[in-house]
Order: structure tokens, then sequence, then C-alpha cells
């Protein structure tokens, strides 16, 4: 998980949320724009986004959204997850 | 300020950051398995 701010937010956030994995902090969203995640709307929203990358880091499933309520489309993200695993099983 | 575009497809850029952990970390450290990379839109 990677998120648009300081070290100190990452690390609130993963504490509130429980995280059981680290959050990474981007507070000048360079890699955000490196994944084509700018900001939208006269730049006051910042987009979300979401890959799913093989073993080889190549990208098999990318979403993006300026709407925060379609910011993660679970179930897509799950079946494309489960397909992934299954070619990715040795 | 430039927007890149990734592709489905392509190598994912690598990156290393800053992280809740109190280290970097890098893209590549998770080579060899499925990586699940969430952007979110803010930290509240």
């Amino acid at each position: 998980m990677i998120g648009p701010g300081t070290v100190d937010q990452a690390r609130r956030y993963a504490q509130r949320f429980r995280l059981p994995f680290s959050v990474a902090a981007d507070p000048d969203r360079s890699v955000y724009r490196r994944f084509g995640l700018n900001r939208a709307l006269l730049r006051l929203i910042q987009r979300s986004g979401v890959f799913l990358l093989d073993g080889t880091g190549t990208i098999r499933f990318a979403h993006a959204a300026t709407n925060p309520e379609v910011s993660l489309p679970i179930q897509q993200v799950l079946e494309n997850l489960r397909r992934l695993a299954e070619t990715e099983r040795p | 300020m430039s927007s890149e575009t990734v592709e489905l497809g392509m190598p994912a850029p690598d990156f290393t950051l800053e992280s809740s952990a109190g280290h970097p970390v890098s893209l590549s450290d998770y080579r060899g398995r499925p990586v699940v990379l969430y952007f979110i839109r803010e930290f509240t």
C-alpha cells in the first residue's frame, strides 16, 4: 500500500487500521505519477489505483479511479488475483 | 508536471520509498511473488 503523504502519516495509518503489511509514503507523489496516477479535476483530487503484478514484475491488472466511491473494485481485484495465483503456482 | 502511463503486460517501474516499517521498501524486493500495489487517495 502506498499513500500520498509523510512516513509519520503512513505509520499512523498502518497502526490505526492494524494493517498486517507496511505502508509506503510518497510525499511528492512521484511514484503515483510514474504509474499514471496524476491529480484530477483541477488537480484537487488525487487519483487512486490498484495494480496486480506477477512474479516477474509484469503488470497483469490495472485500475485507476478518480471517484473515491469506486477506488477499489474488490471483486475484480480478487478474481484477477485468483487467476494470477493459479498461473504462478509452480 | 508530466504523467507517465503504465500498461498491461509492461514491467512495473521500480521504486523505493520510506515505509511505516521504519525502513525503505523497493518494489524489486518482491520479485518472485505476485504483488498487489494499492495507491490510496489520501491518508485519512
